[in-house]
């Protein structure tokens, strides 16, 4: 199981609806999307951060950050790519864009500092029953989850192949890690490709169509709803008090 | 202190549940120890902290008294001579073919090709594998797979071999041919840890047994006395049943006090007696 999908499911946000966390969650990317640049962004992805951090999840920061990482990295080299000039000649600091990539940072941080909220309180067996439940198609669904699985599957074999690999000193030097990566990379094509032909025979064993288990969710409490709408006010206000 | 040492070792998972709870543990030069316990009760992750593979929460290592440093080639040379072969052998066979496998180890040591190829027809030999070594990885059977995945830790010459129930999924033949491998390195010195679930492999093989349970120690001592206690009952069930066939063969006075118990079914038929021989009785056909 992947990380963030084990905080999903131990966290204490299991107790509440997917719909009130989606709500809180997807309101406060709209808000961190919409509001001032970069001071809103970054009031957004504080308060986010702060809940999934202090909140019913108490995920630990070391392992926020480790989540939130290649993201942010992404965000860093997005920010890099803007602020310099990459025009005719060798590549130097654009000035002028400095608030552009300023911008873009803040908005980015919020928006992924939301993605992780959704990430570590929406286990995704809730995110498929919700979907359906909101009217999107079974098989994007599907497709989804199969995706999700996939990523599951690789992600462990990946862990596995390169613990391996390290108890036999597969990363002592640059020319060792090279080949380990290179055996690491092929071994797990093999691997992926023969999981999912066990896991096709053992669907077919039992009759399966295909179509994963997905468990059923009522209606989430117009009371719980009204509070993560309150919430996303809240953080909304907030953003852009801070910023003006 | 000589052989690796493991003190106050702890370990919790990334969503804060302790997996290893402040174990402390001995290996000695040549030792034979037994690790069992429930599923989840740690074991694994055990294995992996004495390999040097995941960091300690807390707690302290080393291997004739000197312990890893963290990251860098310090903690690589421990990997080197603290070995551990995997549950899943397919999680550690990287390579395309048998003797490919078996020299990564040795050639991420570092070392000349000569060495590296002496090594690894050493270690084919002792496994019993040294015909296997052209084949590709996919076409060799679950017990030819963990043999070889031994084969690929043992080419490093670790002082401490860590095995991960070894036998898990193996036939008795296969089970028989890997204890004759792991009693071989035994007499040449290596210091073996077996996690097993098996515990009539644990009371024949292990000269020291150590029961897990939810992370902690809970018993500790020769297999016999520690499949014995009412704790290792109430934990992994009735045990085996040579244990209590030897009790029995004690209580009615076969069995003198002061004889260690029946550890495997050869010395449990030592002190069984003799069945009353039977005259053949003839038939005359008509």
């Amino acid at each position: 199981m992947l990380d963030v999908d084990s905080v999903a499911h131990s966290g204490g946000w299991q107790r509440f609806h997917a719909a009130e966390k989606a709500c809180f969650g997807l309101g406060c990317l709209g808000v961190a999307l919409l509001a001032p640049a970069p001071g809103g962004g970054l009031v957004v992805a504080v308060a986010v951060l702060l809940l999934i951090t202090i909140g019913p999840a108490r995920v630990a920061p070391r392992l926020l950050l480790r989540l939130g990482l290649p993201a942010l990295g992404s965000v860093a080299v997005s920010a890099i790519v803007v602020l310099v000039d990459w025009g005719a000649g060798p590549p130097s600091a654009a000035g002028s864009r400095v608030e552009a990539a300023a911008a873009l940072t803040g908005r980015s941080t919020g928006a992924v500092a939301c993605l992780l909220f959704l990430g570590t309180t929406i286990p995704i067996g809730q995110w498929a029953a919700g979907s359906r439940a909101v009217g999107i198609p079974d098989p994007i669904v599907e497709v989804g989850l199969a995706i999700h699985r996939t990523i599951v599957v690789g992600a462990g074999l990946v862990g596995s192949l390169d613990r391996a690999a390290r108890a036999r000193l597969g990363y002592r030097d640059a020319r060792t890690a090279l080949r380990t990566a290179g055996l690491v990379g092929g071994g797990l094509l093999g691997r992926l490709y023969d999981r999912d032909v066990r896991h096709d025979r053992a669907v077919a064993a039992r009759r399966g169509t295909g179509e994963p288990p997905v468990a059923r969710i009522g209606p989430p409490s117009p009371v719980r709803l009204s509070a993560a709408v309150m919430g996303v006010l809240v953080v909304a206000l907030a953003s852009w008090t801070v910023v003006r | 202190m000589t052989g690796l040492v493991a003190t106050g070792l702890e370990y919790r998972y990334p969503d804060g549940r302790v997996a290893v709870d402040r174990v402390d543990l001995e290996v000695g030069p040549g030792a034979r120890i037994g690790l069992t316990g429930r599923n989840g009760s740690g074991k694994s992750t055990l294995l992996l902290l004495l390999a040097g593979l995941v960091r300690p929460a807390a707690g302290t290592l080393s291997l004739d008294g000197a312990g890893p440093a963290v990251g860098g080639a310090e903690r690589s040379g421990w990997r080197g001579r603290v070995g551990l072969v995997f549950q899943d052998s397919d999680d550690q066979l990287l390579a395309p073919t048998v003797r490919d496998d078996v020299e990564y180890g040795p050639r991420n040591l570092g070392l000349p090709a000569d060495v590296v190829a002496e090594r690894v027809d050493r270690v084919l030999a002792l496994l019993e594998i040294a015909d296997l070594a052209p084949r590709p990885i996919h076409a060799l059977s679950l017990g030819q797979r963990r043999r070889v995945a031994i084969a690929g830790v043992l080419a490093m010459e670790p002082k401490v071999l860590l095995l991960d129930e070894p036998t898990a999924g193996l036939d008795p033949l296969g089970t028989a041919a890997l204890l004759e491998c792991l009693d071989r390195l035994h007499r040449a010195g290596t210091a073996i840890v077996l996690a097993t679930l098996d515990l009539e492999l644990a009371l024949r093989w292990s000269d020291r047994l150590i029961v897990l349970d939810e992370g902690r120690v809970v018993e500790a001592g020769p297999p016999d006395v520690v499949l014995s206690s009412a704790h290792c009952a109430r934990l992994m069930g009735r045990g085996p049943a040579i244990l209590a066939v030897g009790r029995q063969l004690r209580a009615a006075g076969v069995l003198p006090s002061g004889e260690n118990l029946p550890r495997d079914l050869d010395q449990l038929l030592f002190w069984l007696p003799e069945p009353p021989k039977r005259e053949p009785r003839v038939l005359t056909l008509r």
